[in-house]
């Protein structure tokens, strides 16, 4: 597969990435000293309780991805948890843009005017939002290493300023100060509610997600080492009173041999580029439910994907430049805020996945179809030796549909055509109004030029065996044109599944043949043990006829 | 369109009437006389293209010479003969049309015409004037080949050809502009390059309708997607070599007509940093080169930015001592620090664009004028500080160690970007304006490759293409062709007893 850009997705080291980033930046910032402040040297636990929460959550996110995402079927949820998330990311962005502008102010560029700053911030954070989440994902693919090697460098040069008596604890901090460290290591650490979102801009979930487990642990672990170095050089009482210690730190370190002074001014980009990371992030979703929340308007918008893409990052960023000014300039803004998210944001964060977990779960019949057919595609791409793979799903009529255009056995969905099979699948069912059921499926219908793809045929295996979507014992067919068997549909009695299966099981019994199903071809990719015939369909005379060859 | 006659005289009626008032265009009528009968034939050609001292050594004067002895047979054989070439001219071309057969002879060829015989030959004779091979200016070696391109899009097809003389090499040649209607060549690697590539660069050819194509340059900036970005997205070469290397890489070389500049597709960061030797000297040289590269790509843009920055709102990162000496050198100084850089930025410009465009010995004496003399009196007329003159000259430095020009051109534009955040906002404004930088250099494609490539993206080759980035690894741990070529084509080197591999594991995002 080739770095195709303008795809729209991300490999698995630019997800671990882009999600370290998205996480250490607020969370070092402000989890110290609340931390201190609330629990002293014990605030460590403190922040490994809040680590046992965000994994939690991210054991719930994980299980409510189905759920959530592009895939929520139920209608009021999906507007619910789009609203929820596009205000939760909108006020986050414009609060994460306030900390950022304060920060810069307070450490770089103490005569620049507040507005100056801030609006000079939102423009980077607007270029970079209209370029995608991959033009997101490659500037932390490259700021990975400078960051992080500034980031251990300060840390390690800060060893040597550490008093060891500041280890020592006083005295116990109560059990409430310590959870509410941790409520806010896991508030921090918010960016794994967007987990089910990122399932459309990667190959395989199972593999993001270890990618997001990894970069939770990563930044669980820089949070605890910069805690330690920070309770260490300033002692926990002194850094609970301080706004934000981790710069603070930068000024005490000097570089051996006394020709720069202090590199303070320089690290700071570390909070730049982390901040800005986490800006970037809820503006990014911010926009993405917005946009989500249009489409889905009564009323068509006349207007081009792109321009509505513009005015929407646009009327988000004025939203964000609104909401920083008002938080830095009215106390009681800010409060109010502060108190949104410590009261209302933690909850919903709980509360949406687990929403949709118990209120998707449920669909009734008539919410359902049954695809008893699926078809599988396969054509030369325009691009770079890539290949579109396409993916239909056919259905059974039932008696009362008030559709008339359609007849037994012609596909709901046309053939929908992706850059690979999983994606094929997902814009399939995009495609349709009901949510497609497949524990009726008799047979999947591949094209020879897909099962002669090893590698396509590869990602098919890989997405039945992660999803198990597709019963074990459906039946796998080749056809030397998919299209062709297809348009037999209307001339057959009844559906084309049944059908096939139907003439598929009484080759079988007569010649003795055991043909691959799912489940078989599952297993055998990884045993290579075994042989089976797959049926192969042909068209002969606008019939249809199966064998073990062509 | 009008076709060849066998009328002469007709043929001829044409050519003067498309060739009236063309003085460099040479028309003669000949009558060659045999023992009994007689030839009538027609030539025309651009004067300094034939050459006309020596044409009977020449294939068009062997083919009066043999016009003249089959003047005594029937006009039939010897269009026979005519048709089967039976004089042996390798390089010859029919045309049916006396429009096509005009517009033919202005590649600098000779078109003849025959009395009774229907179509217009063209003999290839001296051509057009040309420069001839010479040394490559912009891309000097220390090792390695000194040839470079010329002006002949002929001569340079050959070049490559003379190196990779391979029959999986081909050529494909367009015609571009209207009125010019000069020869474009695409060059690639069959079996190498990725199948869609060169379509896509054909499609990129006919996208347009131009006038005139004069330079590689003009169809470069026609194919361009992100036009607007500072950032070139072909890499340019003089050097065959190069052009070689990048064949052999997967990539396509266009070649245009009169330009000795060849345009290189897909083009990425890092292929814009590497030089041609950089594959003829030692691992740790070539390594310790690149990184220098880096650096210098990183301080011509960033340096004077940095410098205002420290000196105008952080004075806390530099030692006191360094410090003082700096508000000592700008004692007197009459314009604020951000003015001075600028100022002494655009004077370096000017010098740098007038060096170019004086001829030879004075354009080598306006660097040292302008260095020494002008510099100096500027330092001892308190005009400038002396430190803003080293800034100045250092941050140059860095932009000439940059190999390529036009991607040191983009450095050199951005510098001033960043002259001017650093001077508005201090670090603040400088780390605003890398991450615009940056952010930019993420959105660029080049044919579906992420420009950044192999800082981006590297696990879809393995992570191979990062042993020939930043760092080089030894020529013998090079086995593997970058991500440009075909994926069962990557492997380019093996030594004995090592096995062939297994087909690649799907990497797909």
């Amino acid at each position: 597969m080739n770095q195709i850009v303008d795809n729209n997705r991300i490999s698995y080291r630019q997800t671990y990435r882009l999600f370290l980033f998205d996480l250490i930046g607020v969370s070092t910032l402000l989890v110290p000293s609340f931390v201190a402040g609330e629990a002293g040297p014990v605030g460590v636990c403190a922040i490994l309780l809040g680590a046992v929460l965000i994994f939690l959550y991210y054991l719930l996110m994980k299980k409510a991805m189905d759920s959530m995402g592009n895939r929520c079927r139920c209608r009021w949820i999906s507007i619910l948890v789009r609203v929820v998330y596009g205000t939760v990311a909108t006020t986050t962005a414009g609060y994460v843009a306030y900390l950022f502008a304060e920060l810069m102010c307070k450490m770089l560029i103490k005569e620049a005017a507040y507005w100056q700053v801030l609006f000079l911030l939102l423009i980077p954070s607007g270029y970079s939002v209209l370029g995608s989440i991959e033009s997101r994902a490659r500037t932390y693919e490259i700021l990975f290493w400078p960051v992080l090697v500034c980031l251990f460098a300060a840390m390690f040069l800060a060893l040597g300023d550490i008093q060891y008596q500041y280890y020592e604890i006083a005295e116990l901090p109560s059990v409430g100060k310590v959870l509410q460290g941790a409520y806010l290591t896991f508030l921090t650490f918010g960016a794994v509610a967007y987990l089910p979102f990122f399932r459309g801009h990667v190959m395989h979930r199972k593999r993001m997600c270890g990618c997001v487990f990894w970069a939770i642990l990563t930044g669980i672990g820089i949070l605890l080492a910069l805690y330690l170095v920070l309770v260490g050089s300033f002692g926990g009482r002194m850094l609970g009173t301080m706004d934000y210690p981790a710069v603070v730190l930068l000024e005490n370190i000097q570089f051996t041999g006394g020709f720069v002074k202090r590199l303070d001014a320089f690290m700071v980009a570390i909070w730049f580029f982390t901040l800005y990371a986490m800006l970037n992030l809820n503006l990014f979703w911010g926009r993405e439910m917005l946009l989500a929340g249009l489409k889905e308007l009564p009323v068509r918008l006349r207007i081009g994907e792109k321009k509505l893409a513009l005015e929407a990052t646009i009327f988000l960023l004025a939203n964000i430049f609104g909401t920083a000014m008002l938080i830095a300039n009215m106390e009681t803004f800010k409060r109010i805020i502060q108190g949104f998210f410590w009261y209302a944001v933690g909850p919903l964060m709980i509360l949406i996945p687990v929403l949709c977990l118990v209120g998707c779960g449920a669909t009734e019949l008539e919410a359902r179809s049954f695809p008893l057919l699926v078809a599988v595609d396969e054509k030369p791409g325009d691009i770079a030796g890539k290949t579109y793979v396409g993916v239909s799903y056919v259905m059974p009529i039932l008696r009362s549909e008030p559709d008339a255009a359609s007849v037994a056995g012609e596909p709901e969905t046309g053939m929908v055509w992706k850059a690979d099979f999983g994606g094929a699948m997902m814009a399939c069912q995009d495609e349709m109004e009901k949510i497609a059921d497949f524990n009726h499926l008799k047979v999947v219908l591949v094209s020879e030029a897909f099962w002669e793809d090893t590698e396509s045929m590869g990602d098919l295996v890989d997405y039945l065996r992660q999803e198990s979507e597709f019963p074990r014992n459906t039946y796998i067919c080749v056809a030397k044109d998919v299209e062709e068997v297809l348009e037999l549909g209307e001339s057959l009695s009844t559906d084309m599944g049944t059908y096939m299966e139907e003439m598929i099981e009484k080759k079988a019994k007569e010649e003795d043949i055991t043909w691959f199903t799912v489940g078989k071809l599952m297993d055998e990719q990884v045993n290579h043990t075994l042989e089976f015939d797959v049926a192969k369909i042909r068209v002969n005379n606008s019939k249809l006829s199966v064998n073990t060859s062509f | 369109m009008t076709g060849v006659s066998q009328q002469i005289n007709e043929n001829i009626a044409f050519f003067r009437q498309v060739y009236g008032d063309c003085a460099d265009v040479k028309m003669q009528r000949m009558e060659l006389q045999g023992l009994m009968g007689k030839c009538t034939c027609f030539v025309a050609y651009i004067e300094v293209s034939l050459n006309n001292t020596m044409v009977r050594d020449t294939a068009l004067g062997q083919m009066f010479k043999q016009l003249g002895s089959w003047a005594d047979q029937s006009v039939t054989e010897r269009n026979r003969m005519l048709d089967n070439n039976a004089m042996g001219i390798a390089d010859i071309g029919y045309y049916a049309f006396l429009e096509e057969a005009a517009e033919a002879m202005l590649t600098g060829d000779a078109i003849l015409l025959v009395e009774g015989y229907e179509k217009a030959l063209k003999i290839a004779d001296k051509g057009y004037p040309g420069m001839g091979v010479e040394e490559a200016e912009s891309e000097k070696v220390v090792r390695g080949s000194n040839e470079g391109f010329s002006d002949s899009v002929k001569t340079n097809t050959a070049l490559i050809r003379k190196r990779l003389r391979s029959t999986r090499l081909k050529n494909k040649e367009i015609k571009t502009g209207t009125r010019t209607r000069s020869l474009i060549n695409i060059m690639y690697m069959d079996g190498i390059v990725r199948p869609d590539i060169v379509g896509k660069i054909e499609k990129k050819l006919e996208d347009f309708t131009i006038d005139g194509v004069l330079d590689s340059g003009v169809i470069e900036q026609l194919m361009e997607k992100k036009w607007y970005s500072p950032f070139p997205q072909y890499q340019t070469t003089q050097r065959p070599d190069r052009a070689v290397m990048s064949l052999l890489e997967g990539r396509v070389v266009i070649l245009c007509d009169n330009s000795p500049v060849a345009l290189i597709c897909p083009a990425d960061f890092n292929s814009f940093l590497r030089t041609a030797d950089d594959y003829y000297n030692r691992m740790e040289t070539v390594t310790f080169a690149r990184m220098l590269r880096y650096i210098a790509v990183f301080f011509s843009m960033t340096l004077p930015g940095l410098y205002l920055a420290v000196t105008n709102y952080h004075t806390q990162i530099l030692p006191t001592t360094l410090l003082l000496s700096f508000q000592e050198a700008r004692i007197g100084v009459p314009f604020p620090a951000a003015l001075e850089v600028l100022l002494m930025e655009i004077s370096f410009e000017l010098l740098r664009e007038a060096g170019v465009r004086l001829p030879g010995a004075m354009g080598n004496t306006i660097g040292i004028v302008g260095g020494l003399i002008i510099g100096q009196a500027a330092v001892d007329a308190n005009i400038v500080s002396p430190m803003v003159v080293i800034l100045v000259a250092f941050t140059a430095l860095c932009s000439f160690a940059i190999p390529n020009e036009e991607f040191a051109f983009s450095f050199r534009i951005l510098k001033f970007f960043f002259i001017l955040m650093a001077a508005w906002m201090g670090f603040y404004g400088f780390l605003i304006g890398l991450i615009v930088v940056l952010i930019h250099l993420t959105r660029l494609e080049s044919f579906g490759m992420a420009y950044l490539m192999p800082f981006v993206g590297a696990e879809l080759n393995h992570y191979r293409d990062l042993r020939d980035a930043m760092v080089r690894f030894p020529i013998r741990k090079l086995k593997w062709r970058t991500f440009n070529a075909r994926r069962d084509q990557r492997r380019k080197l093996r030594f004995s007893g090592e096995e062939e591999e297994k087909s690649e594991p799907n990497r797909r995002q």
